[in-house]
């Protein structure tokens, strides 16, 4: 209940901030329709073709592209706002006053980030929505409770390769290229704008090893093609797979950055 | 750095931490406040282990941050101050009666309901100082609370610390100042730090007077 509380003081808190830059959501959400506007009329090119790579999610580009737009940018929110997080508030000076508070340092730094996720949600929806509304991309067959359960999961596993990056982040006190390492790959390899199946062996293979590309499949299927959680067993498995090596690592990678900087006096440093 | 430090406070009293720039003042404050852990040796506030329950200790002391940009510029006290009660772990119903006492006592009241980046310095420090008394703590760490004021206003903050802080609400404080004057007027004890180590420690007064021969020899 205390944990829930404080989430919500975080959310208002930053609500509050986001409300005193009233144009900037504004301007995301017209960014939003401007991509996905963009896709639509990339996908046009390829009306009338048989695309076999496609052929799993329906056959057509624009909900393909549309679906891994949306989700992957769950993927940079949870390897950015952890760092972010800690990265603005070293340098606004909040942090060694949240940190001297009766709250755990561990959720002060989760719950810094439930904002951002939020966000990303609302922007996702939009997306889907503009999909929908606009360019007629038929959720008719999705299945939306699957959905919302992977999406879950999702983020629950994308969320580790934050908590890592964050670690670096409070140790060094720089950006963490690691990140940029994922997040390259993911759009490379995990078939954001097109089909892993295009992909040479080697790209498919280490594919499969990238969280994005388990998440964004298990969407489209459940989505596009109204699977089942039994359909995409080998995705979800591919998931907590992911979690299951990631979360040990990060957890125990964030907690030696803490007392590191805990030792070297150097919370409040940037 | 800090080497053999070793100090005991007592309770409801007022122990200046005095000491050059870079003696090592903020150092022993943020160890107390477990924010840094020392390599060796104890910390014990209240009876607990400060590095092994630092959450623990952290909810009965209160720390006065010398970085007024400690708050969140965009939202204004009420909401600064609402958001740290609340991890403070104080019960939502008694969040806005807390602020509004606390605010009174202060003498922040008009201040409530303008962005932080609004204020004064001064306000902003008494800000600081409520935000450290939410949870009604029986230690406050306080470092350097009249740095950057005009004369007016640390004034008022000395009052404020020595008759209301110290004096109505019974706080142990533990005040980090290079300012002798200050500590000669609100503390009852004085731990004198220079490059890391204790090197004066008494009443106020006696230890002063060694303070200032230190002081002296310097110049």
């Amino acid at each position: 209940m205390i944990f829930l509380r404080k989430c919500r003081a975080f959310i208002v808190k930053d609500l509050y901030t986001e409300l005193s830059y009233r144009l900037a959501f504004v301007a995301q959400l017209v960014f939003v329709f401007f991509m996905v506007a963009a896709f639509y009329f990339f996908g046009r090119m390829f009306e009338g073709l048989q695309v076999k790579s496609l052929a799993p999610y329906g056959g057509h580009y624009f909900p393909f592209v549309l679906i891994g737009v949306a989700f992957s940018s769950y993927l940079s929110t949870a390897v950015r706002s952890f760092s972010d997080t800690i990265r603005s508030a070293q340098v606004l000076g909040t942090l060694e006053a949240l940190l001297v508070t009766p709250t755990p340092a561990g959720q002060i730094i989760i719950m810094s980030t439930i904002y951002s996720f939020l966000a990303t949600s609302l922007r996702v929806v939009f997306t889907l929505f503009v999909g929908w509304a606009l360019f007629d991309v038929s959720f008719s067959e999705a299945n939306w409770l699957g959905a919302l359960l992977v999406l879950l999961l999702t983020v629950f596993s994308f969320s580790f390769l934050g908590i890592f990056s964050a670690s670096i982040v409070l140790a060094f006190k720089r950006a963490d290229p690691s990140s940029w390492l994922v997040q390259g790959l993911s759009y490379l390899l995990g078939g954001v704008y097109y089909p892993v199946a295009v992909l040479p062996a080697w790209g498919q293979w280490l594919a499969n090893i990238l969280p994005i590309t388990h998440a964004l499949e298990a969407m489209r299927m459940l989505l596009l093609r109204g699977a089942s959680l039994a359909d995409i067993s080998g995705s979800i498995l591919g998931l907590l797979v992911f979690t299951a090596v990631a979360a040990p690592l990060s957890i125990v990678t964030f907690l030696l950055a803490l007392k590191r900087v805990k030792r070297e006096g150097s919370l409040s440093h940037f | 750095m800090l080497t053999g430090v070793s100090l005991s406070v007592r309770r409801g009293s007022v122990t200046g931490i005095l000491g050059p720039n870079g003696a090592g003042k903020t150092t022993l404050l943020r160890i107390l406040a477990a924010s840094i852990i020392p390599d060796r040796g104890t910390v014990t506030i209240m009876g607990r282990d400060a590095v092994k329950k630092s959450v623990g200790v952290r909810a009965g002391l209160g720390f006065v941050l010398s970085d007024e940009r400690s708050f969140f510029w965009r939202l204004t006290a009420r909401h600064n101050l609402s958001f740290f009660a609340t991890l403070a772990n104080l019960e939502p119903r008694r969040i806005p009666p807390r602020i509004d006492e606390l605010s009174e006592v202060i003498g922040i009241q008009e201040e409530l309901d303008k962005p932080f980046r609004d204020l004064s310095t001064g306000m902003r420090q008494r800000l600081s100082l409520a935000r450290a008394l939410l949870h009604d703590p029986e230690v406050l760490l306080v470092d350097e609370p009249t740095r950057a004021m005009d004369p007016g206003a640390a004034r008022r903050t000395r009052e404020l610390l020595r008759q209301t802080l110290a004096g109505n609400l019974k706080k142990t404080i533990l005040l980090a100042t290079h300012n002798i004057e200050e500590a000669r007027e609100l503390c009852d004890r004085i731990a004198f730090l220079t490059a890391g180590k204790i090197s004066i420690e008494g009443e106020t007064e006696n230890a002063l007077k060694h303070v200032a021969d230190i002081f002296a020899e310097a110049e």
